[in-house]
């Protein structure tokens, strides 16, 4: 697909017969992407598995679309969903459409919902409250990995790191670097939920399922750095069926006929 | 414009990303019109990351290469990325498996694939880590195919597995312990030494010892690669290194990047000798960690990997005998 002369790489998992409804599935942050990646292509499978058809798509910049991640922003990224979502209208054939959002996907989608008419629905995992705030958290990753590459030496803090990005340098986060434009437009991205208590479902994930969002110390370390036994990829069985329980009975309200 | 292929390997779809070389003026061109290199780059997955590796090392690579006029690839081994298959539970039993050259097979298959649909006179394989591994044992399985090696921090230690995700060892329940422990004492340890009926039973691995057999054996082992001056460590993999060391005899050109100094010693003096061989360009990356995703790794690495390709495997050159 291509948007604004940038290559999208999506993949669409249809189920077997005609969908019971859309699922337009946003995945994390950039930094977040390979950690997830297995999590999220087993729930969109398994959606499949039970008769949604889903899309799954990388953001500008990152994975397998095109662009450089330095020049995007939360805005392209938004306008990214948009597109996806006008695609899935395409072939919509009726069904109802409900997005679907992981970490910050959770917050694209979140602010999404009110400018795709379709939309019939909202899951959202583990959504940050804020954009700034979801980036002033993950410089702890740069922290972090300042720590393990430097040790006590040449440490800057998350402050003089947020100082840089106002000057307008660009600062490295795990392989990807931030811009004062992506900065900026964070500030102004808040989760905005629907009115309708009843359209959306929103889950903050526990610890359990860390990996599904990221992982935590060490998780760029190699072999040699690791030696407790870890998951390859969580359990996610508990998750996965509740949240196509509401899946379900959010399909099912929308085939009643409004009163 | 990358391209996404999808190839099936022993009824296994395995998804990728074809990146295609651009001609000397930087334009992208199809490589049947013989412009760019007859010479492909396969990355394969950085550990148990998707395609596009951490902090999308994998892509940067892949695109620059090709901007260099290099075809590339990048794919899915089974179970990873956007590949179907099944996995081990515990992380470190998946790196045991690709260790023990579980992907070896399906990379080899994938190199002569790629090798005869883009009609490539061969191709250049690697990956980080685990990537880095699957490569080596691909090599060695289609050494026709396979015309270098680009290793980012290759692992040549093996992980060790929690015991939880090994098979339950018999001889080790707790009834087998006491009677172990009673057969072990020191008297019967004495008596057993001068019969010969012992020693039968021991030869034949039907002694109350056989649990110590392993030791005896490892203890030897250690005797005659310290006889030999093999200052390997321990838990080496050694078929791997084997492997390469084979290569690196054959005069395979092989980029070798790693991130830790640590790396150093093993690589340059305990597997290939003191002697540098000259198919091996050792290079060292400081600031940056095992996934070259601080310290502008990224670039650093891409750029190493380009100047390796123009020095060892020149477009013009490659243009020229297509």
């Amino acid at each position: 697909m291509t948007v604004n002369q940038r290559q999208l790489y999506y993949v669409l998992h249809c189920p077997a017969g005609r969908p019971k409804a859309q699922i337009l599935a946003a995945g994390p942050f950039a930094s977040e992407r390979a950690h997830a990646y297995a999590s999220w292509v087993r729930w969109a499978r398994f959606l499949a598995d039970h008769g949604y058809e889903v899309m799954r798509f990388d953001y500008s910049g990152v994975g397998e679309s095109t662009g450089q991640f330095e020049q995007m922003s939360f805005d392209d990224w938004l306008d990214d969903v948009c597109h996806t979502a006008r695609f899935l209208d395409r072939r919509a054939d009726g069904c109802p459409l409900i997005l679907n959002g992981l970490g910050f996907g959770g917050l694209l989608v979140a602010k999404a919902f009110g400018k795709i008419p379709r939309a019939d629905g909202l899951l959202l995992w583990s959504a940050p409250i804020c954009g700034r705030d979801m980036l002033y958290d993950m410089l702890r990753l740069r922290l972090m990995t300042d720590f393990a590459v430097t040790g006590n030496t040449q440490r800057s803090s998350r402050d003089q790191y947020i100082a840089q990005l106002q000057a307008g340098k660009l600062v490295e986060v795990e392989g990807y670097h931030w811009s004062k434009r992506l900065w900026d437009q964070a500030a102004s991205y808040q989760l905005e939920l629907p009115d309708d208590a009843g359209v959306y479902r929103s889950v903050q994930l526990s610890t359990a399922v860390g990996p599904l969002a990221g992982g935590g110390a060490g998780r760029n370390a190699g072999p040699r750095a690791r030696s407790r036994p870890q998951p390859l990829s969580p359990d996610l069985t508990d998750l996965f069926t509740e949240n196509l329980h509401w899946l379900d009975q959010r399909v099912e309200q929308l085939r009643r006929p409004r009163p | 414009m990358r391209q996404i292929l999808q190839i099936n390997i022993a009824e296994m779809p395995l998804v990728g990303t074809y990146h295609p070389p651009a001609d000397p003026a930087g334009v992208q061109a199809s490589h049947s019109h013989g412009e760019a290199s007859d010479i492909g780059l396969l990355l394969l997955n950085f550990g148990q990351a998707p395609r596009a590796g951490l902090g999308d090392l994998a892509v940067r690579v892949a695109d620059r290469v090709a901007q260099c006029g290099y075809p590339a690839f990048r794919f899915d081994l089974p179970g990873l990325g956007d590949s179907t298959g099944d996995l081990p539970a515990v992380i470190q039993a998946f790196w045991r498996y690709v260790q023990d050259g579980g992907h070896a097979d399906c990379a080899a298959r994938l190199v002569s694939t790629l090798k005869d649909r883009f009609r490539l006179r061969g191709l250049i394989v690697g990956g980080l880590c685990g990537g880095a591994i699957s490569a080596i044992y691909a090599a060695d399985r289609v050494s026709q195919d396979v015309l270098g090696l680009v290793l980012l921090e290759p692992e040549f230690v093996l992980t060790h597995v929690p015991m939880d995700d090994q098979q339950p060892n018999p001889a080790r329940a707790p009834d087998a312990m006491s009677t172990r422990y009673y057969l072990l004492t020191l008297s019967h340890i004495r008596r057993d030494l001068l019969s010969p009926r012992a020693w039968r039973r021991f030869v034949c691995g039907q002694s109350a010892y056989r649990e110590h057999v392993r030791l005896i054996r490892h203890l030897l082992t250690r005797q005659i690669r310290r006889l030999r001056r093999d200052s390997l460590p321990d838990d080496a993999n050694l078929p791997l290194i084997h492997h390469w060391r084979q290569q690196v005899k054959r005069n395979l050109a092989s980029l070798v990047i790693c991130a830790e100094p640590s790396q150093r010693q093993l690589i340059q003096k305990d597997i290939l000798g003191s002697r540098k061989p000259p198919a091996v360009s050792y290079v060292e990356v400081t600031g940056t960690n095992h996934m070259f995703v601080a310290g502008n790794g990224c670039q650093r690495v891409t750029e190493h990997i380009c100047h390796w390709l123009d020095e060892h495997f020149p477009v013009a050159q490659n243009s020229a005998a297509a």
